[in-house]
């Protein structure tokens, strides 16, 4: 894909981004070829039904997809500059948590249940930033009030915590050593919709005063407009369509995300699950030769079947990979 | 928690008394007469009549299992019809033999079990891992009194290096330990892969990395305390098995502990021998059970929590 | 990523059949070849125990003094016993005691253990606390000593060592079926069946049963195992099928004062329960592989 910026001014620049799983004899292929870049203190959201991979993309860039399950990483991840997937373990490790960071969809089963909370917070502090255990645990309870759990509570364990609590606890373990990104991986999809906003606004406020960059990744287009800078459509593992957020929600082209848009009546109503576009993705294991959103679309051409799509540019900013987009 | 452990004990006494009044029952209707066992085929009536009187046997059911309820409670098992002793001191006595079998078993399997595990998991579906699965499915398939045989022929006939009987230093104990331990200690390393494969899996575990930990101190400090916390109630009840377990490898090795007592009595038809070492090793399969809940609810968090909460409900 | 398994994983499983199944787990224990040895070697031997009086060499009783201790050799293939009974011929005879032991033991537990435990699961309140506090009771002792105290009281012999065995497994069973059964219970079809005035009789038989029972094919192959290694502790101890029947244990048993000088008569019988032990515990942990959705990847 054709960007026209340069490398320098990005945090992170994904390139041609591939992630291969085995399973049983075959190869699934949950990413592939996904190319964004995101400056510092920006935030770009990744939106897709589940299983189209945003998540693989995710852990690619911590490098820390299942090992036993891990076919291929191919491509390039540069992170101010530094090559990422072909770093050696040592040197990838020191960035994890200090420089990129990562909430997890599932807080009830995110955090070690046999340890308290403060701890699992301070073991990273004390990792990153050479403390000794006390002044960590000092830090971490810091840490947990900024995120607004009280410090009369640091010493317990998870399994005493509701949901949102828990959620709080995963935002300041991943925030604990201020990191220059912050990966965060449907972070409010586990939550009770009241909780939701709550979380969603600490990590935005947290976000502006530490000046993180943030890929978000959700399938819930409401959090897209309210947080994200750029948007990136991910389908079957595949970008199909990237801009800034204005460029797609004013003018969505490609016709998957105008299914997603137009299922969405009313921005101020939860109608953020429902599954907007008629019919099933691809299986990942037998990915179609032309287009994987073809089987779905119904402007679909036998062109569509046929060849691969290519993303086209439309304006400065806005990508969108479909044939029947054709004027600029 | 002094609570819940007394709660516990009460709640034990029901069973250990059902535990009691079954292997009582059971006994009481074992087919031929232990009297004319015990005086031969010379005895006359008379003879025979004053026997049945000295141990009570001529007393209807009710009042025998009563009596011999009693005695329990004061922890006395009854005399033995052959030897004329008390049960209770030669179970007492001999106890300490099958304890230290059982527990350096227990040990041992736990030593040698969980690393071998460990292992397996991190290295899982590798050949190392394959190899070590099958072995341990072998020892599981393995008959420990046979595996006794094997290496006493081995280690004592063949080499001349360990005692192949009786009692004495720890060297005594070698053999034993090996065979007995090995059902366990197969059963013990699967177990603790599986668990292990379960929990680095686990999303936990997932954040542990993405902080940036090395990855030995995520198996050791994460993986590893969640993975052992199923292990525990299998070692508890290994240790029970092995308990059981006693009973052969004793006999095999001429241990004096109360495997051979029972096996002994069971032979000469001496009952209050019999049950009091079926009873008596049930009792102690209780507490042990009991010890290893309580561990467990130390171990984890979420445990301790209920219980906490509901000694303060009660 | 999940829909991306369970899609895939129906996929693969193609040939219509739903995971769990018992075609589902035939297919996929065809694909391990440690479960198939077993099977072959269990079927192989069991056929063996009953022509074996017919093609083998030496009758398995026919005691010869001059031929006492013979060492494995091409007369006879696995040596002779302390009283010249061809061993082979003693082994092949005496498969039919082991298998038919782990067998029929493990149907005793199988029968009064899924009664109990489907009575209890199904039913709840009184009942299950009933059964549950009676099963605790025989919990409360170590598996062999259960079997040794009642064989203690039934006495030696072949139709005891199955009772003995087959009681202390009980516990196992039921405890395992009433889990099934709550959890089958409290499902969604259940609740159809019984909306449309269903018999519970019917319920059990025809729903509850079929559902639970994949888990309770691993615990029979497992319980086989299991089964035949206490019973041949038990020979061994001299409760359970006694010399001069070719039982294993009890060759065993009879070979423990020669092993000093002629340990083939120990190794031989020894390694027979080994091996038809591993087999049960092969096929059965083929089966539990089958079954666990977590281990498909």
């Amino acid at each position: 894909m054709e960007h026209k910026k340069t490398e320098g001014q990005d945090l992170i620049s994904v390139k041609n981004l591939y992630v291969e799983y085995k399973s049983g004899g075959e190869t699934i292929h949950a990413v592939n070829g996904v190319s964004f870049d995101l400056e510092a203190g920006k935030t770009i959201g990744l939106v897709g039904e589940t299983g189209a991979g945003k998540t693989s993309i995710a852990r690619a860039i911590l490098r820390i997809l299942p090992d036993h399950a891990t076919k291929r990483v191919g491509g390039e991840i540069f992170f101010k500059g530094k090559e990422l997937l072909g770093l050696p373990e040592q040197e990838m490790r020191p960035l994890r948590g200090k420089s990129i960071s990562m909430i997890f969809q599932d807080p009830m089963t995110a955090l070690n249940p046999v340890k308290t909370v403060v701890e699992q917070i301070a073991e990273g502090i004390r990792l990153h930033q050479n403390m000794n255990r006390k002044d960590s645990l000092r830090a971490a309870i810091k840490m947990l009030e900024t995120v607004g759990i009280s410090q009369d509570r640091a010493y317990e364990y998870p399994h005493q915590f509701s949901g949102g609590m828990k959620q709080r606890v995963v935002i300041a373990i991943a925030l604990a050593c201020n990191p220059e990104l912050l990966i965060a991986d449907e972070p409010t999809t586990a939550l009770d919709v009241t909780i939701q906003a709550q979380v969603l606004d600490l990590m935005k406020k947290l976000q502006e005063e530490l000046g993180t960059a943030m890929i978000l990744i959700t399938h819930d287009l409401g959090v897209v407009a309210g947080v994200c800078d750029t948007v990136a459509v991910v389908y079957a593992g595949e970008l199909v369509e990237y801009g800034t957020k204005e460029d797609l929600f004013d003018h969505p082209r490609h016709p998957y995300t105008k299914g997603l848009f137009g299922a969405l009546p009313d921005l101020s109503k939860d109608v953020n699950r429902l599954s907007p576009v008629e019919g099933l993705p691809p299986d990942p294991s037998s990915l179609p030769v032309g287009c994987a959103f073809a089987s779905r679309c119904g402007y679909a051409t036998d062109k569509c079947q046929k060849g691969h799509v290519e993303m086209k540019r439309f304006g400065d900013t806005h990508y969108v990979r479909c044939n029947c987009c054709e004027e600029g | 928690m002094i609570r819940y452990i007394g709660k516990r004990l009460l709640q034990m006494i029901p069973i250990l008394l059902t535990v009691a009044i079954l292997i009582f029952t059971l006994m009481y209707f074992v087919p031929g007469d232990p009297v004319e066992i015990m005086l031969g085929d010379t005895a006359t009536p008379e003879q025979i009549a004053a026997a049945r009187a000295k141990f009570g046997l001529d007393k209807p059911y009710l009042i025998r299992l009563w009596n011999y309820l009693v005695g329990i409670v004061h922890l006395d098992f009854g005399t033995s019809y052959l030897q004329g002793s008390s049960v209770a001191s030669e179970l007492f006595l001999r106890f300490p033999r099958t304890l230290t079998l059982a527990s350096l078993s227990i040990l041992f399997t736990i030593v040698v079990g969980i690393p071998i595990g460990i292992q397996c998991a991190i290295h899982a579906n590798k050949l190392s891992d394959k190899i070590w699965m099958f072995l341990t499915m072998l020892g599981n398939s393995m008959p420990g009194f046979w595996l006794a045989l094997l290496l006493v022929i081995l280690f004592s006939v063949k080499l001349g290096l360990l005692p192949s009987n009786g009692t004495g230093g720890l060297e005594y104990y070698i053999l034993p330990v090996v065979a007995n331990s090995i059902g366990s200690l197969a059963d013990i390393a699967r177990q603790t892969r599986s668990s292990m494969l379960e929990v680095i899996r686990s999303d936990y575990v997932v954040t542990a990395r993405a902080k940036g930990l090395p990855e030995k101190e995520v198996i050791w400090k994460h993986a590893l305390p969640n993975a052992l916390i199923p292990i525990i109630t299998v070692c508890g009840s290994r240790f029970g098995f092995m308990l059981g377990g006693t009973v052969i490898i004793e006999s095999v090795f001429s241990i004096p502990g109360i495997g051979m007592y029972m096996v002994n009595g069971i032979n000469s038809r001496d009952y209050p021998v019999v049950q009091g070492s079926i009873i008596y090793i049930a009792f102690i399969f209780a507490f042990i059970m009991l010890i290893t809940d309580l561990i467990y609810a130390y171990v984890d968090p979420r445990i301790k929590a209920q219980y906490v909460k509901s000694v303060k409900k009660a | 990523m999940e829909k991306i398994k369970t899609s895939s994983a129906a996929k693969r499983s193609g040939e219509n059949d739903k995971p769990g199944s018992l075609p589902y787990i035939w297919r996929r224990l065809k694909k391990n070849p440690g479960a198939m040895l077993g099977l072959i070697f269990v079927t192989v031997l069991f056929l063996l125990s009953f022509v074996s009086p017919f093609i083998c060499r030496y009758d398995y009783q026919e005691i010869v003094m001059k031929s006492r201790f013979t060492l494995p050799c091409m007369e006879h293939l696995l040596g002779c016993d302390e009283v010249g009974r061809d061993i082979l011929s003693r082994i092949l005879y005496g498969a039919k005691y082991t298998l038919s032991i782990g067998v029929l033991s493990v149907v005793v537990s199988c029968i009064l253990g899924v009664i109990l435990g489907a009575v209890a699961g199904y039913f709840g309140g009184k009942i299950d606390t009933l059964i549950m506090r009676f099963l605790d009771v025989f919990q409360a002792f170590p598996n062999i000593l259960l079997a040794i105290a009642i064989s203690a009281v039934l006495g030696a012999g072949f139709d005891k060592v199955i009772y003995a065995i087959g009681i202390s497994g009980i516990p196992g069973f039921a405890r395992m079926m009433r889990a099934n059964i709550l959890t089958v219970r409290n499902s969604e079809f259940i609740e159809a069946a019984t909306s449309i005035n269903c018999s519970t009789f019917r319920i059990i038989v025809h729903h509850v049963i079929p559902n639970a029972i994949s888990p309770l094919i691993v615990q029979v192959a497992m319980g086989i195992a299991s089964a035949a290694l206490s019973a041949s502790g038990l020979s061994f101890l001299g409760f359970g099928v006694q010399a001069p029947t070719p039982e294993w244990g009890a060759m065993l048993a009879s070979a423990r004062g020669y092993m000093r000088d002629y340990p083939h008569m120990v190794i031989i019988p020894g390694l027979f329960i080994m091996m038809t032990v591993l087999s049960f515990n092969l096929v059965g942990d083929a089966i539990r592989d089958a079954l666990d959705p977590k281990l498909r990847d």
